[in-house]
């Protein structure tokens, strides 16, 4: 079992430091909404922590005042501003992230301003109602949450929430410091109650031009800080897409060329199996003796048999009615040469019928048991094959007492070239193309520390069939 | 006797009569500064009479036993949240608080002045109420003309009282105007 807080952290480091990979964003819809929801909660819970006199911003605006210090009123501008947007952000990124959460789940991208556009107003009134507070939903707060909802979708393939989270803060940073430039208020950026006197008192002490100057030259700055870092991740983004699918694309020509060139050799063996299957047949039909007759007999039927797999690696789409059984000794032969069968169980439960092309059903049931076998220890690990049957399904299970798959690693294991030793990284992704093609399922559970199961669940050929197929 | 109170009567209605066609609003110093709603136009006006080499005490959150020493009190209301917040009251409190201040400075004969220049929060019922308890008390009251507070209900007790009502225009220069309207 991983501890508490080991979960917390794994949970915490897979959405912030998500990935691209699709799979994982359709996987998160649920995990995004928490948060967002966790966020709202906290924006709520906020103001009761965090009021403005903790900054000593209050005292600093009626000092200002009676001295006609414009530093104080800067600095107590300044205040406001981090006040404000430590107030905004917690409710605009919830509101996002649930939006976007919500979007996942229906799969209807506007969700997200549709949910920004009622959730952003809805928490600003219920703050206002908590605590008997002005906390205004002014003109300046629709034309940030506008510009920023924009720019998300913009950001929209940012994947990585913390990054994202850094950039909303800091555009919202950017919008907040208009609120306490004079010169904007005749354009409908007034602000909450404090940025009203801000703007009162730089009049009234005739700070207007300082304000003015340094509230738009900083907010500039700080917005095109932004749009550059935006500029620089959606880049950095695009490259990264643009790689892993080029890895994806080398993979898959890899893995296309590899089977190719299997299939070239395997069919090469064609011509010297039919010389010894002939000559065979003429050694049986000259010599006399009954011994050598049976060890001709025995050649012939391996040479059948070796025939049997290569018809069915160079028809890979070939299904046929197979015994299960046939499998299990296939998986045998193989464990025997491997020397392998001391830390494998097979045991089959029923024995019934399936559609499959037996030597890659096999080769992808011998991918997961060379899985098994390299994550057990060597001295006491064991490996367990069963076989039986559930819901007119065949269900294979493999399970193994070796050391597990990470969470954060499960969610990759079926990526074209994930590997955690040495190879191709081919496996699992091989196996799961040959499950698919027999119209099966399967499923991997791991526990780190306790072992991994992969169920493999493949349709069963009832006695129906089996009796159509036979007349 | 009758004819005693009749000239008395004729006198104050005389006096008051004179207060409703001033054009100044006399000083006695030191002049006590008060918030009622905790909002910073009370330092504004503080400074800007400062300015002026009048010398005023301010005590936003003063109580009615601190009245003592001053024959004058100047009201600057102006509801703000965050500065009842800062002062730990609740609205109910503080206009307790600026009612028993008031009415007792009315029952000691003080030069009761109200400055209301508040030009945020137009839709506050409580800046209302707050005008609402102090204006009828008062000997003079200015209005910023860009006040987009509850400034009709200024105007009704103004006529009804027969008050006088002085208008500043400009924020950046309330000194100046100040300069006008008070007389040393």
């Amino acid at each position: 079992m991983q501890p508490k807080n080991n979960i917390i952290k794994n949970w915490l480091i897979k959405l912030l430091v998500s990935n691209t990979n699709i799979d994982y964003q359709k996987n998160n819809s649920l995990e995004k909404t928490l948060l967002g929801a966790g966020l709202i909660v906290f924006s709520l819970i906020l103001p009761r922590v965090v009021q403005p006199q903790m900054f000593i911003l209050l005292d600093e605006l009626s000092r200002s005042i009676l001295t006609g210090d414009t530093g104080l009123l800067l600095l107590a501008a300044t205040k406001l501003v981090f006040y404000n947007t430590l107030r905004h952000a917690p409710v605009v990124l919830g509101a996002f992230l649930i939006g976007e959460g919500l979007s996942i789940k229906f799969k209807y991208n506007r969700l997200i301003f549709f949910a920004s556009m009622l959730i952003i107003p809805l928490t600003f009134r219920l703050i206002s109602v908590l605590y008997n507070i002005q906390f205004l939903f002014t003109a300046s707060i629709y034309v940030t949450v506008a510009v920023v909802l924009i720019l998300y979708f913009l950001t929209y393939k940012i994947r990585t929430a913390f990054i994202k989270l850094i950039i909303i803060v800091l555009f919202l940073f950017g919008f907040d410091w208009l609120e306490i430039v004079p010169l904007l208020s005749n354009f409908g950026y007034r602000g909450g109650e404090i940025a009203q006197t801000i703007r009162t008192v730089s009049s009234f002490i005739g700070a207007d031009y300082v304000l003015n100057y340094v509230g738009l030259t900083i907010s500039l700055m700080i917005i095109i800080n932004a749009l550059i870092i935006t500029k620089v991740v959606l880049d950095y983004y695009n490259k990264m897409f643009l790689i892993s699918r080029l890895r994806k694309t080398e993979i898959a020509a890899l893995h296309s060329r590899y089977f190719q060139e299997v299939k070239h050799l395997v069919h090469d063996l064609k011509t010297p199996l039919a010389t010894i299957q002939g000559l065979n047949g003429v050694i049986a039909m000259i010599v006399k003796d009954q011994r050598v007759k049976n060890h001709t007999d025995k050649i012939s039927t391996s040479v059948e048999k070796i025939s049997s797999i290569i018809s069915e690696i160079l028809h890979d789409n070939k299904l046929s009615i197979i015994d299960v059984r046939e499998i299990t000794d296939f998986l045998k032969t193989y464990l025997s040469l491997e020397d392998q069968q001391t830390k494998v169980e097979i045991d089959i439960l029923n024995e019934n019928k399936i559609y499959a092309n037996k030597y890659l059903l096999s080769r992808a049931l011998i991918n997961i048991i060379d899985n098994s076998l390299k994550a057990i220890d060597p001295q006491n690990g064991l490996v367990r094959v069963k076989v039986w049957r559930e819901n007119e399904h065949v269900v294979f299970s493999i399970h193994d007492n070796g050391e597990g798959i990470p969470k954060e690693s499960l969610q990759k294991i079926w990526e074209l070239g994930f590997t955690k030793v040495e190879s191709t990284g081919l496996g699992l992704n091989f196996v799961r193309k040959v499950i698919d093609d027999h119209c099966g399922k399967i499923k991997i559970d791991s526990i780190v520390g306790v072992g991994t199961t992969a169920t493999i669940s493949l349709p069963e050929v009832g006695e129906d069939e089996q009796q159509n197929i036979s007349s | 006797m009758t004819i005693v109170s009749l000239v008395c009567f004729l006198l104050i209605s005389l006096l008051i009569g004179g207060k409703a066609k001033s054009e100044h609003i006399p000083i006695y110093e030191p002049i006590l500064i008060t918030s009622a709603g905790q909002s910073f136009d009370v330092f504004i006006v503080k400074a800007a009479l400062a300015g002026l080499g009048i010398e005023t005490d301010l005590i936003a959150l003063v109580q009615a036993d601190q009245l003592e020493g001053y024959q004058q009190i100047i009201y600057v209301p102006g509801v703000s949240h965050k500065g009842l917040a800062a002062a730990d009251l609740n609205f109910a409190q503080e206009k307790q608080r600026v009612r028993s201040v008031a009415e007792k400075a009315k029952e000691e004969g003080f030069v009761f002045v109200l400055i209301y220049l508040e030009s945020f929060a137009p839709r506050d019922d409580r800046n209302q109420a707050l005008l609402k308890l102090l204006a009828p008390l008062a000997d003079y009251i200015v209005v910023y003309e860009g006040s987009a507070g509850p400034v009709d209900i200024l105007y009704q007790i103004v006529e009804q009282k027969n008050i006088p009502l002085f208008y500043v225009s400009s924020i950046p220069k309330l000194q100046q105007e100040f300069q006008k309207l008070f007389q040393q």
